[in-house]
């Protein structure tokens, strides 16, 4: 079935890249609605919940993106990135939403139309949400790290991926999360250090 | 604050280096920046400290982008699959979605990599193995298995059918479908295993996350005998223990657990966990940690809770990923589409039958296939009755329109009028089991809740009216019994705890009394109300209140009203208020009609009728008989005025009518239930003896209501009843895992102590019955003390500890007349005089005999007075007073015969025998063990005749009919061993032996004697061991071994002084002076035996006899002729019947005879026994009387001839002494 896609994500990737900053924070909400989007489709298209993983449904749109405006493998980089960020953004919000409306009585309601509700989250909403704290804290200090780690972890990019995405070595990339892993783990387990 | 980029550039480098060289390479980075330092120490520490202490829980997903990272797999193509992206990993590899490139459409398939670690060789080997039938497993609802391979580096992988899917716990949930549905969904799945089955494939590894649920609905079971393939080495099935570990251990069934075969059955297992985490939305069991040894122990003991009950939960609990998840009845509800009551009332019944099935322990008790599960769930879905067992009366009662009930009053005087027969008797005998336990009961047991109704007190205040509470009682209990839902505690049993508690029944219950009740009981409700009159009409209208009380705090009241007529009316009424207050499903107008019909119509015999119940209670069985047979005048077909007649009759001892009553309810029983028919049915074989029969019945009453421990108790009381001790304890051991509290209840103690008597194994009964005992009297039951104080006032005295017998049996009548129950009293008395009587403690012995006589004649119970005077008769017998014995059996065998007793009657026949025979009225006392045996033979009572025989065989052998009563032991000797009777072995052989002995078999008299001895030693008789060491003695002595006899003649003459045996140890005496004379001396000979006449009272007459023989011999032996001819002659006052006493006496005159010249005659004398002896195969007779005659002959030229033809003769035999004298004539 054909879908009719965002003319406007596939121009703004390329404005983004030719370096046109700006671009690239408006493509973020497209980038979330396009994921929803795919999301979507997957669940009605066939009756039946669908568990979808975050990373499976970005690597999705991506190869969605690519087949449909022919996006060329520059705009790959970008496009994680961006997929990245707005995977992050989903998941900690929704993550917040829940643990909100744990606190307030009663049972929740459950929205099918949210995105979050059917991507399997490895991770409980407390550490979720401990680790987009820690991850700010992290871009405060080390704005290249947290970037390595929101790639890899939230956009599933693997090591040649990242070190393309952010023009750095794949040493490097190794490094960086290898170490990321272990202040991110004291940050969440002791948030006070 | 160290600067972060330095700490990572340090850290970076540290990471890369290991462990162990880490702190060393710090040192040197380091150095001179400690605040560096510090901080990479801290978070390398912190690391490492992951998921070893609660502060540092680890975070596996973490890691998770690692692991992806590191996965080689994507990407690269094996054979013609390009692995493209992995699907998720487990225990035994990840999975990998694939797609074949040498198509030209798309064809995904799921490509499972085994990991590293697995033997690799033995996996391809088996799976080419299995490839073949693995191919073939062809069904819409299992994923394929195409193919397999290795990787170049070794690793096999298989390729499978892709199924996108989701597991069917995560879908069922998604869907919010109700618990039909799940059903329907899960019956996919059951064929799709059952299929594989009938291929002969088990999958050995069911479970959520392999049985996935496509878009369109469909199931898909994946990884079918893969588990298999993976197993470990050596084995084809692998433990918790191996490598391969193909078992997720949350699934394991038991014989998994315990590296035990796996088979279909364990497969039902796996769908059955599947199902109650369908059904319930929780696991059955859970793991406090995870470690093998707990995880065996709680998967093979702890019992599942059942699926309803399961749904009301709290719960945390861990996912796999990680995640907590908190399942409340809400939540479970919710994705069900129900009502957390309405989840919990769909489940309970049938689904949690079934469910609970597919669990049980026991490969062998779970559905026999996945086809009989999904048949019964299709039965379910389909409302018809399943056929999950023990419950499908139950569940038929509540699905289909309610058939007729009736009175769990029925059940009450059953219950607990069973193991009622305290029948005394000297031979209080042991029947044992047969070969082959018969394993009865399931393994785990579904509990109602149970309901006990105390009573209602009368507030109008007038005593005539006091039987509305008994009838009012009977009828709401009937009302709460309907449809099944609860387990009623039978009236009796709750009248006795009231009356041994000494609760006032009559007025409001304290909230203490409330508590000791519901504990004694075993009961979740308990059921209390009051009534009061009405105006003062002719036909009082009624106002009743009920409570049903809960907890210390907790009760529910409902009332109602109406009048004297309409009494069952009221009750429904009320009845049906408090079922829908308690939550359950009402009674039909049908069914509620139908339990009307069950209880007396008229008004008239209705109080009567609850009247006499009232005094059967009351242990007034006297009483009780006279109300109830009024009450069975105007109502004669009604079965439960019957069933409570019947109990009257036993109690009172006339089995005969009780059995006529037993059979009247049976006949009238069509209209009852059918758990309540085979209540009645049972008793009725119960009363008839007819142990087999009511074997069958209690084991399908069980079978259906293993939450019944009333029907347990029956069962285990007739199978010991019937021989088969063995059975019973193994339903004692089922009782035993029947819920809390039930399985604490003392009378399963008593029925252990009960069987293992029967078994002869009395530590084991008095280990039972003492903890009967504790556990009683924690309860306050005190009849159950009483009881059991007697019985273990018995088990004291198997053990052979008289005095602490005593003890028991003097407190066991002081708590039944304390108790009121005078009948119990006699009992204890009966046996106390025995104990008494066996201590030698003849005169208080005979007092409480005499005592029970009169105290049994007071309550009217024929059958103890019998009893009394069969013992009393007994120990007069041993006294030596046959005169008074035999008046005692006679008044007792009379009164057997009027109450009808059959087997008893048996035993005082043969009692009688005894007497006679003692009295050496032979052949009258055949006429009795003649009769006694044909008794038992008709009746089919083994002990009775195992006693005749035995009885029967002594006499044939005293008149010389040897070939008679050989046969007649070897039976009873058969007999003995069928019912593992081993004392009784003991005395046979003794017997037999003897018998052999006057063969002229001598070899084999004293291998049986040998063989008594042993058997005697094992069941620690030891008079037997006496009486077989005597007959050694006696085969000593013709053997001629004269040193040997005296030494076995001593040991038994011991035995017999510190048993205090008159008789016996008399002739042990006798024994050593026939010694002593062939030892030569005379003198002292002489001496023995006149010390022994001079003891023995007038009435041993035959042992007199022989006393006087030795004198004569002895004498003769001296030339004492005029004494000898003196001693003959008192030795002739004696019957002449028996022969060997007649041969003596010819013998002995012979002698004399010849002593006096006269040979010829002496020759005469001795000419006809020869053909006698012949005849009657009295080989060792015959030898000495040809002995006797040469020594005759011998003064007159006799042949030496004859003298050695008799030598050889007698060598052959090995009768040596003979031989011996035979050679030096």
């Amino acid at each position: 079935m054909s879908e009719s896609p965002d003319p406007r994500l596939t121009q703004l990737l390329q404005a983004w890249q030719q370096g046109d900053a700006p671009a690239g924070e408006r493509l973020v909400p497209l980038v979330y609605a396009e994921l929803r989007r795919i999301a979507r489709m997957k669940l009605s298209a066939e009756r039946g919940a669908h568990t979808l993983q975050p990373t499976a449904l970005v690597h999705e749109a991506w190869l969605r993106l690519m087949q449909q405006h022919g996006a060329g493998w520059q705009n790959r980089a970008q496009f994680f990135a961006i997929a990245a960020q707005a995977m992050r953004r989903i998941l900690v919000d929704h993550a917040r939403r829940r643990q909100a409306a744990k606190r307030g009585a009663g049972e929740q309601a459950v929205d099918v139309d949210d995105l979050a509700d059917v991507l399997i989250s490895p991770v409980p909403d407390e550490q979720l949400v401990a680790l987009d704290g820690a991850l700010e804290r992290l871009t405060a200090i080390d704005d290249r790290q947290a970037k390595v780690v929101e790639l890899r972890f939230f956009g599933g990019l693997s090591v040649e991926e990242t070190s393309e995405v952010l023009g750095l070595s794949p040493t490097t990339v190794k490094r960086e999360w290898a170490t990321a892993r272990l202040w991110l783990f004291r940050a969440i387990n002791e948030p006070s250090a | 604050m160290p600067s972060w980029s330095r700490v990572k550039e340090v850290l970076a480098v540290a990471l890369e280096q290991p462990r162990e060289t880490r702190s060393a390479l710090l040192d040197g980075l380091c150095a001179g920046e400690p605040d560096v330092r510090a901080e990479v120490d801290a978070l390398l520490a912190a690391d490492a400290a992951a998921g070893a202490f609660i502060a540092t829980p680890a975070l596996p997903w973490l890691d998770l982008v690692d692991d992806a990272e590191e996965d080689p797999h994507i990407g690269r193509q094996l054979g013609p699959y390009l692995i493209e992206r992995c699907l998720g990993r487990g225990g035994m590899g990840a999975v990998y979605l694939a797609r074949r490139v040498d198509h030209e459409f798309e064809h995904s398939v799921a490509l499972k990599m085994i990991r590293r670690g697995m033997d690799s060789e033995l996996v391809i080997r088996r799976f080419r193995h299995e490839r073949q039938i693995l191919a073939s497993l062809n069904h819409p609802h299992i994923a394929r298995l195409f193919d397999g391979g290795t990787t170049p580096e070794g690793l096999p992988y298989f390729v499978m059918e892709y199924v996108d899917g989701t597991p069917i716990d995560r879908y069922a949930d998604a869907h919010r479908l109700s618990t039909p549905d799940r059903l329907r969904l899960c019956l996919g799945v059951f064929d799709a295993v059952q299929h594989a089955h009938e291929q002969h494939i088990v999958h050995r590894d069911l479970k959520p996350g392999n049985v996935l649920v496509t878009a369109t609905g469909e199931p898909k079971l994946l990884d079918f005998g893969i588990a298999k393939i993976l197993a470990a080495d050596g084995d084809s099935d692998s433990t918790l223990t191996s490598l391969a570990r193909p078992m997720t251990p949350d699934y394991a069934s038991p014989e998994q657990v315990m590296g035990h075969p796996v088979t279909v059955a364990t497969d039902v297992y796996a769908l059955g966990l599947l199902l109650y985490e369908l059904l319930t939305g929780h696991r059955p069991f859970q793991f406090a940690t995870r470690t093998a040894g707990e995880m065996a122990s709680v998967v093979c003991d702890v019992d599942p809770e059942r699926p309803s009950a399961a749904v009301s939960r709290t719960q945390t609990s861990q996912r796999s990923d990680g995640t907590t998840e908190i399942k409340t009845p809400l939540s479970v509800s919710h994705t069900r589409g129900a009502s957390p009551d309405g989840l919990r009332r769909g489940l309970s019944g049938a689904l949690d039958a079934i469910v609970l099935k597919a669990l049980r322990k026991t490969p062998e008790l779970r559905y026999p296939s996945v086809a009989a599960l999904a048949e019964d769930v299709r039965r379910y879905l389909g409302e018809q009755p399943v056929t999950a067992g023990r419950d499908a009366w139950r569940y038929r009662g509540t699905r289909f329109a309610r058939r007729h009930r009736t009175a769990a009053g029925i059940a009450a005087l059953l219950a607990a009028t069973t193991a009622m027969t305290f029948v005394v008797s000297r031979s209080w005998g042991r029947a044992a089991s047969a070969d082959g336990v018969e394993g009865v009961s399931p393994a785990q047991v579904t509990a109602r809740p149970s309901v006990a109704v105390v009573g209602f007190s009368n507030l109008s205040g007038r005593p005539s009216d006091q039987w509305l509470s008994t009838a009012m009682a009977e009828m709401l209990t009937t009302e709460l019994a309907g449809g099944g839902q609860l387990r009623v505690v039978p009236a009796d049993l709750v009248n006795r705890a009231v009356a041994d508690l000494e609760i006032d029944g009559t007025g409001t219950l304290p909230a203490q009394a409330v508590g000791r009740l519901r504990t004694a009981l075993a009961t979740d409700y308990l059921v209390v109300g009051s009534f009061a009159a009405i105006g003062e009409a002719a036909v009082r209208g009624l106002r009743v209140d009920v409570r049903v009380v809960r907890g210390a705090d907790d009760s529910i009241a409902v009332s109602g009203t109406g009048n004297e007529s309409h009494l069952f009316a009221m009750m429904a009424d009320t009845g049906a208020q408090l079922r829908s207050r308690l939550g359950l499903e009402a009674s039909s107008p049908a069914a509620t009609s139908g339990a009307r019909a069950a209880f007396p119509q008229a008004p008239e015999a209705t109080r009567l009728y609850a009247e006499g119940l009232t005094r059967l209670r009351l242990l007034d069985a006297t009483n009780a008989r006279a109300l109830l047979e009024k009450a069975a005048a105007i109502e004669p077909a009604n079965p439960l005025i019957q069933t409570a007649l019947a109990s009257a009759w036993t109690a009172l001892g006339y089995d005969a009518r009780a059995r006529e009553a037993a059979q009247k309810a049976f006949d009238g029983s069509s209209a009852l239930t059918r758990e309540d028919r085979l209540k009645v049915e049972g008793r009725l074989y119960e009363t008839l003896r007819n142990s087999a029969k009511a074997i069958d019945v209690y084991r399908t009453l069980w079978g259906f209501f293993s939450d019944n421990v009333e029907y347990g108790l029956l069962l285990s009381a007739a199978q010991t009843a019937g021989g088969r001790g063995a059975d019973a304890l193994a339903t004692v051991a089922a009782l035993r895992r029947a819920p809390d509290p039930q399985n604490t209840d003392p009378r399963i103690d008593v029925a252990e102590s009960q069987a293992a008597s029967a078994l002869g194994d009395f530590p084991r009964e008095l280990a039972a019955i003492q903890r009967a005992l504790s556990r009683a009297e924690q309860l306050g039951a005190r009849l159950l003390v009483a009881r059991a104080r007697l019985l273990e006032g018995r088990s004291f005295y198997n053990q052979g500890q008289p005095a602490r017998a005593e003890q028991s049996l003097e407190a066991a009548r002081a708590v039944f007349l304390d108790v009121g129950d005078r009948s119990g009293a006699a009992s204890a008395l009966n046996s106390l005089a025995s104990v008494l009587a066996d201590q030698q403690d003849i005169t208080r012995a005979q007092r409480m005999y005499e005592q029970s006589l009169a105290t049994s004649e007071e309550i009217g119970d024929r059958r103890a007075m019998s009893a009394a005077l069969n013992n009393l008769g007994i120990f007069l017998k041993d006294q030596g007073r046959l005169r008074e014995a035999l008046e005692a059996h006679q008044r007792s065998l009379a009164l057997r015969r009027e109450i009808g007793e059959r087997n008893w009657t048996a035993v005082s026949l043969s009692n009688i025998g005894v007497v006679l025979f003692e009295q050496d009225r032979l052949r009258e006392a055949t006429t009795y063990y003649t009769e006694s045996l044909s008794v038992a033979r008709e009746i089919g009572d083994k002990r009775g005749l195992v006693r005749a025989l035995h009885n029967l065989a002594i006499v044939q052998r005293e008149v010389g009919n040897l070939t008679d009563a050989r046969a007649a032991l070897e039976e009873s000797l058969a007999a003995r061993a069928e019912i593992g009777d081993k004392r009784g072995q003991v005395m046979g052989r003794v017997e037999l032996g003897m018998v052999l002995l006057q063969q002229g078999e001598i070899a084999a008299a004293r291998k049986c004697e040998e063989e008594a001895v042993r058997l005697a030693a094992e069941s620690k008789l030891k008079p037997g061991g006496a009486q077989a060491q005597f007959q050694l003695g006696e085969i000593a002595l013709v053997s001629g071994d004269l040193a040997q006899a005296r030494q076995h003649h001593e040991e038994a003459m011991a035995v017999r002084r510190e048993m205090k045996e008159t008789r016996t140890l008399r002739e042990s005496q006798l024994a050593l002076a026939a010694v002593t004379l062939e030892e030569g001396r005379a003198a002292d000979a002489e001496q023995q035996a006149q010390e022994v006449v001079r003891a023995l009272s007038q009435t041993t007459a035959s042992l007199r006899s022989v006393a006087e023989l030795l004198t004569a011999r002895a004498r003769l032996a001296r030339h004492d002729l005029s004494g000898a001819a003196q001693a003959l002659a008192s030795a002739r006052q004696s019957s002449t019947e028996r022969v060997a006493i007649r041969a003596g006496i010819a013998m002995v005159q012979a002698e004399l005879d010849a002593a006096h010249g006269r040979t010829h005659q002496a020759r005469e004398r001795l000419a006809p026994l020869e053909a006698a002896h012949t005849r009657a195969g009295l080989v060792l007779l015959e030898l000495e009387r040809r002995l006797l005659l040469l020594r005759i002959n011998r003064g007159t030229g006799g042949s030496t001839a004859a003298a050695r033809d008799l030598e050889k003769d007698a060598r052959t035999r090995g009768a040596g002494l003979i031989a011996r004298r035979a050679q030096s004539l």
